[in-house]
């Protein structure tokens, strides 16, 4: 180990076996194409924020909010087959969205690693600036 | 100071079997708090159940780290670093059976907390330092500690993932699983530290307790101690309030969430530019410019206006600043005592920095119950920034006697 290539080696073949494990467990949560209601739909990079949102009406759904990826949406419908329909309007897959909520990383030897959203909902607004 | 090592047992591989170790148990314990909410619900406990079985995992570690640090320097890291993979996934497996909340507490608190000793990345470290000659063991802690950050921003997503495809219990399975490849790993890092090269008539016949004594004489030691408390407290207090503060003034969980992730990602680049740094510059002063760094950077935050951009400005730089202090303080220890007894002092210096992380939780939390304000936290913080970078200005950082007349 002489130096900062190998170090972006080991980078590099932590991130393939990293990206491998995600794939599997993603590709577990991809939804058929009957499923409807709330999904995280993969567009094309290329496609704007606009395309996203007309292929997303003419498949029958609505944009509920967007996923951390510019191309990663949250849609909704309740009409059986929204999935497939999502697909005809050229998505690529689409998710449960479960595991596109963004987390929050575990502090350093702190405490427990990610506060749930409902933590940071009930706290409550105030001004609170030094 | 080498490790007695079979030919096989390269530096290289050292050095990427104690690179995985690091990852694997800094990461698998990051995404801990993904499991508090499903976990809770699915059993009908209370939020308390888990995050005192947390707490009491991380007093474990701290209190068992220098414990743990004195068996690898007397009975070898491969040994301790196997024993607390095995104590670490035998708990992430229990816990993903636990059905009381005793059985949560016993294994993800105290079976995991005493894995974390014995298998956490301050014994690798120490293990991967002797592998190395002295002028590349600031690189080889800079990147052992990239790694452990690296497993923090990649394990998260990782097991967010594997809670949503699998559930809870088989996604604790899964991550156990992971945490026993630490065994295997283990057995790359086998060997205790024996006396060599120039060192040997004098380093053979320090004992531990001879370790001890003369590191506790060092006015140094002490300042690296009472510094690395500081580290812990910064990074305890922003990991687990900067969220519900952003929030509370307006700035969207979504960009709080994002901030944390920016940390961890310029955490790895911090850590290794640190380790790199340290090789070549004066450690102490490097430490005394990161601590004050910390202060400003903290300052102009709490001052400036809010908005995202100076959140993710703060949170980049934050990260830059946050386990960057790991090799250059673990290096110190190493660099004026040896690296003959560096888990066991490392050990010490890093109860310091737990009882930091203790401090900057619970007070950020208490104090924001009766103030209704961060504010008095973020000024203390600033406070102990100025006051660690004073601290470690004065560190005589020569090898101490022993070595420095044993040297050619």
């Amino acid at each position: 180990m002489t130096g900062h290539r190998h170090a972006a080696l080991l980078l590099l073949a932590v991130l393939a076996a990293w990206s491998l494990l995600l794939g599997l467990a993603l590709w577990q949560l991809r939804l058929n194409d009957e499923q409807a209601g709330k999904v995280v739909v993969l567009f094309p990079p290329a496609w704007d924020a606009q395309t996203h949102f007309e292929r997303t009406l003419r498949a029958g759904g609505l944009v509920v909010g967007q996923a951390p990826l510019a191309n990663l949406w949250v849609v909704y419908s309740e009409q059986a087959g929204f999935v497939g329909r999502l697909k005809d309007q050229g998505a690529w897959i689409a998710f449960q969205p479960a595991p596109f909520a963004i987390v929050t990383l575990g502090g350093c030897f702190s405490g427990p690693g990610a506060l749930p959203p409902s933590f940071l909902k009930t706290r409550r607004l105030s001004g609170d600036r030094p | 100071m080498q490790q007695s090592n079979a030919p096989w047992r390269t530096p290289a591989l050292i050095i990427v079997a104690g690179c995985l170790i690091a990852l694997l148990t800094f990461g698998v314990r990051a995404g801990f708090g993904l499991f508090l909410e499903p976990m809770s619900q699915d059993q009908g406990w209370g939020r308390e159940v888990f995050a005192f079985a947390i707490a009491l995992q991380n007093l474990l570690w701290g209190l068992g780290q220098p414990f743990a640090g004195a068996l690898a320097d007397r009975y070898g890291s491969g040994r301790v670093l196997a024993l607390g993979g095995l104590f670490y996934g035998l708990g992430v497996w229990l816990m993903a059976h636990a059905a009381t909340p005793w059985q949560l507490q016993l294994s993800a608190g105290v079976l995991v907390g005493l894995g974390l000793a014995g298998a956490s990345f301050a014994i690798a470290l120490a293990a991967m330092s002797r592998a190395v000659s002295e002028e590349r063991r600031s690189w080889v802690l800079g990147i052992g500690t990239a790694a452990g950050s690296l497993g923090q921003f990649l394990m998260v997503p990782l097991g967010q993932a594997f809670l949503a495809a699998y559930g809870w219990s088989t996604a604790l399975t899964l991550l156990g699983c992971g945490v026993l490849l630490v065994i295997p790993l283990a057995g790359v890092l086998k060997g205790r530290a024996v006396a060599g090269g120039a060192t040997s008539a004098t380093t053979r016949e320090q004992t531990l307790g001879e370790a001890l004594r003369e590191a506790s004489g060092h006015g140094g030691y002490w300042y690296l101690t009472s510094g690395f408390f500081v580290c812990g407290f910064h990074v305890a207090f922003i990991a687990t309030h900067l969220p519900a503060y952003l929030v509370d003034n307006g700035i969207a969980a979504s960009t709080a969430a994002w901030a944390l992730a920016l940390v961890g990602l310029f955490n790895v680049i911090g850590s290794y530019s640190a380790g790199v740094l340290g090789g070549r510059y004066s450690k102490k002063y490097l430490l005394s410019s990161l601590y004050l760094t910390r202060a400003v950077v903290i300052a102009v935050f709490v001052l400036a206006p809010l908005s995202t951009v100076s959140v993710y400005l703060f949170a980049a730089a934050m990260g830059l600043l946050w386990l960057s202090t790991v090799p250059l303080t673990s290096g110190l220890v190493a660099q004026i005592f040896g690296p003959r007894y560096m888990a066991t002092l490392f050990g010490i210096v890093f109860l310091s920095h737990q009882l930091g992380a203790f401090l900057g939780v619970w007070l950020g939390g208490y104090l924001f119950d009766n103030t209704g304000s961060y504010a008095l936290v973020w000024w203390i913080s600033v406070a102990l920034g100025i006051t660690s970078a004073i601290l470690h200005w004065p560190i005589d950082e020569r090898r101490v006697p022993r070595l420095a007349n044993a040297a050619p």
